[in-house]
């Protein structure tokens, strides 16, 4: 009997953020949010899985900015270091919510023995670097890791410069290669943004497959005959497979999708904004901004519900709920399998669902347990069955020849998220540092002939401007709430690159200059600029 | 700009500041202040400053940007305030990308000298960009499908977006002046630039590879058999979703909704 096969896809990415400079940067947050709320809770969930004995099998993208923050010891320090305190004051909410409400204080017990046991898994299983969880579970095949291009960079917008997307794919294999000690077979391109020709670049680098969204198989120069349900192939051989548009609205919608429930956790009423300043004090930030502490008592209620009231929460009622929503996804999967499997003739279809990692338990609190849930109820179900991207490739016998359109998973799928009147300014910028690391790059073409100061400051001049590309700034922008940051960022590192430039350029290294931007900007140790050199069409 | 500051510039506020204080702090905070305001007026402006940096904090995450009081370690040097970029790198250079299907965006920059011999054109010259559609051509400057121009004004423009008639089509741009006489002198040519497509391909055939067999196979397309529903959403830029009553998340989640859903 055929099944439907359904590849899960998570995007686990953060912009590359590491100020040593601070012993306390609000922004690095993102990151110990993400490890406290995703990361670790999808771990714990393969753990669980593995031990009932239910094989499930899930796509996974740990970008490079990301894995090298995973890796940073002195993040993976300060991260202990915030744990701990949050630990402390998870403690004190015990004692203060007995007087409160028994659902508040039921919540404040949870969160101190949930939050003491990430701190556990996160210092004492793993010693600090939960990538090697990833890896074990991708040596267990159970887990398939692709890697991203190097920081995220939107690569319809550097589509004139062949170097700047070399360069972007071949950091983002060598990264992948030192933390999982293999090669990546495929690829999550940054904002899955696609553009006709990128393939031969990622064909010349061996990787075997990526993804698309909807639009880009729907407009593709001859039509799948399956639509986005079966992978296509390229005519440079790479694999690409298309986002279900059923899958993401049941999932991700603002509107429609599980996470609106009311019995979910309202992720913007926090204790970090609601307890009073002096006793919340030394658990925000240390100049009094206040912030998430990771500690919320109530439930989204009802989306028309105002802030101040809504409901308090209660994590057995949003199991339930999660339990229900993984449930209600599985049968609208064996639907949609059984409909396209009598409309194929017998051929499986391959439904593809990829969201944003950390929408599930950043966002959506209770997204891992509904993920748990689902490849729990699906390797019991007759009609569906998980399957890895690399898995599809694999086993897939006959495969359409065709080249998918040009397109992104940005609102109305093209480039106006990253281009547009709030972040158009960059982009002479990032084209033009292309061009003097390029015309440094062909100057000094020899790397281990170069003055060892020059070749460190070319060397981290390949740093601030692959740090300047990251998709994410021109995505704050957009977003127009803390653009500050992103703006701050993008400047930075242009002004960065310019002096250096310049550096380079009068043969006079201001080396302690060098040495600091070396230890801020700190990404890619492995960095080579001769990997401009790659202009050639 | 959202941050610890608004607690301080409250403490500040009650610590009954002067009226010059009070007035050069609101002009720092960006606010608009008038010769003849009153002390009063002045506090009432700051207040409602603050009052609206407080809803704007309900969604936003702060940012360490602004944060002033961070615990700095011991550094020569440090974050760079308000940094300069360049407004020119003194090179002719034009630049077509693409927005979407039918917008382009345009920038340039230009050279000293180009640019101080534009300014000073004699009356009767305009500087304009002309588009080209260039579609299957081997372009040779006259041979386009289609061209229209754009009037330009550089000392008050860097860049522009331009409406462009068909999708998965083939743009290049040249910025340049024409003379009273009517014709067209191009100066800078821009890189080629694609649109991308926005509609089913017309194509009627199919190729497929046999994995197994290594072999290519193309046969007449017999059509396809999932006839996908599209809904096209609204420009989000139009109705400007993008308000701060709008939460992170689904923020989040309407900008990466791509054309799918």
């Amino acid at each position: 009997m055929p099944k439907g096969n359904v590849v899960f896809v998570l995007h686990a990415h953060l912009p590359y953020i590491h100020h040593p400079e601070y012993k306390f940067f609000l922004e690095e947050n993102w990151l110990f949010e993400a490890i406290t709320e995703t990361y670790v809770p999808l771990l714990r969930m393969f753990k669980r899985l593995e031990k009932e004995g239910i094989k499930f099998n899930l796509t996974m993208s740990i970008t490079p900015p990301l894995m090298e923050m995973l890796a940073n010891k002195s993040l993976q320090e300060k991260y202990i270091n915030r744990m701990t305190k949050l630990i402390e004051l998870a403690g004190k909410e015990i004692e203060r919510t007995k007087s409160e409400n028994p659902k508040k204080h039921k919540m404040a017990k949870y969160y101190y023995e949930d939050l003491k046991e990430i701190l556990y898994i996160f210092k004492d299983v793993y010693n600090g670097n939960i990538l090697n969880g990833f890896k074990e579970y991708l040596e267990k095949d159970r887990l398939d890791i692709i890697t991203c291009n190097a920081t995220h960079g939107f690569l319809p917008l550097m589509e004139m410069y062949p170097q700047a997307i070399r360069a972007q794919i071949e950091q983002g294999i060598k990264t992948y290669e030192k933390h999982m000690g293999r090669k990546p077979r495929g690829i999550w391109l940054a904002e899955s943004a696609y553009f006709s020709g990128l393939d031969k670049y990622l064909s010349e680098y061996g990787i075997e497959y990526f993804f698309v969204d909807s639009h880009g198989f729907w407009y593709a120069d001859e039509r799948p005959k399956y639509g986005v349900y079966r992978p296509i192939i390229t005519p440079n051989n790479v694999f690409v497979f298309a986002r279900d548009p059923e899958s993401s609205e049941q999932v991700w919608s603002a509107e429609i999708g599980y996470p609106g429930d009311g019995r979910y956790r309202e992720f913007y009423r926090d204790i970090g904004f609601d307890r009073e300043f002096e006793y919340i004090k030394p658990y925000i930030d240390p100049s009094g901004v206040r912030m998430n502490t990771g500690i919320k008592y109530h439930k989204i209620t009802s989306k028309q519900t105002p802030q101040n009231q809504k409901d308090f929460y209660d994590i057995d009622e949003a199991i339930l709920a999660a339990k229900e929503h993984a449930m209600d996804f599985l049968r609208k999967k064996e639907q949609q399998s059984k409909k396209l499997i009598s409309l194929f003739n017998g051929i499986e279809p391959v439904i593809v669902a990829p969201f944003d990692a950390e929408l599930f338990g950043h966002w959506w609190y209770e997204g891992p347990i509904f993920l748990e849930e689902f490849m729990r109820q699906a390797s019991k179900s007759s009609l569906v069955r998980t399957l890895k991207a690399s898995d599809v490739v694999d086993i897939v016998e006959k495969v359409q020849i065709a080249t998918p359109a040009t397109s992104t998973w940005g609102a109305n799928g093209y480039n106006e998220v990253w281009l547009n009147g709030t972040n158009d300014w960059i982009y002479p910028h990032l084209h033009e540092m292309v061009e003097k690391i390029t015309e440094l790059a062909q100057k000094y073409p020899n790397k281990d002939e170069v003055e060892p100061e020059i070749r460190r400051a070319l060397n981290q001049m390949a740093r601030e401007l692959l740090l300047a590309q990251s998709s994410d700034w021109a995505f704050i922008m957009t977003t127009r709430t803390s653009v500050e940051y992103a703006v701050n960022r993008t400047k930075t590192h242009i002004k960065r690159f310019l002096e250096l430039y310049d550096m380079v350029n009068n043969g006079k290294v201001d080396t302690k200059k060098l040495s600091y931007y070396e230890w801020t900007d700190d990404i890619f140790s492995d960095i080579d600029y001769t990997m401009y050199l790659k202009t050639d069409k | 700009m959202v941050d610890g500051n608004i607690e301080k510039l409250k403490r500040w506020l009650d610590s009954n500041p002067t009226i010059q204080e009070l007035k050069s702090q609101a002009r720092i905070l960006g606010l608009k202040v008038k010769r003849m305001m009153k002390k009063r007026e002045v506090i009432k402006l700051i207040e409602g400053y603050i009052n609206q940096m407080q809803e704007l904090q309900e969604i936003q995450r702060p940012s360490s940007a602004n944060s002033a009081n961070n615990v700095k370690e011991d550094q020569e040097i440090k974050q760079e305030e308000d940094i300069k970029l360049p407004e020119s790198y003194n090179k002719n250079k034009l630049v077509v990308l693409p927005v979407n299907p039918n917008w382009l965006h345009v920038y340039w920059d230009l050279s000293d000298k180009t640019r101080e011999s534009l300014m000073n054109l004699p009356n009767g010259f305009r500087i304009v960009l002309r588009i080209y559609d260039v579609t299957f051509i081997d372009f040779n400057g006259n041979n386009a499908h289609r061209t229209f121009e754009i009037s330009i004004d550089l000392r008050t423009m860097k860049n522009n977006y331009v409406n462009v008639p068909m999708p998965n089509a083939d743009y290049l741009a040249e910025l340049g002046y024409v003379s009273p006489d009517g014709e067209f002198h191009p100066i800078i040519r821009s890189n080629l630039c694609k649109t991308p497509p926005n509609s089913p391909s017309q194509s009627t055939r199919e190729r497929w590879l046999d994995i197994r067999k290594k072999r290519k196979i193309v046969t007449p397309s017999d059509g396809v058999l999932v006839k996908e529903v599209e809904t096209i959403p609204g420009s989000i830029f139009n109705n400007n979703p993008l308000s701060k009553e709008e939460s992170i998340w689904q923020l989040f989640s309407r900008l990466r909704s791509g054309r799918g859903m």
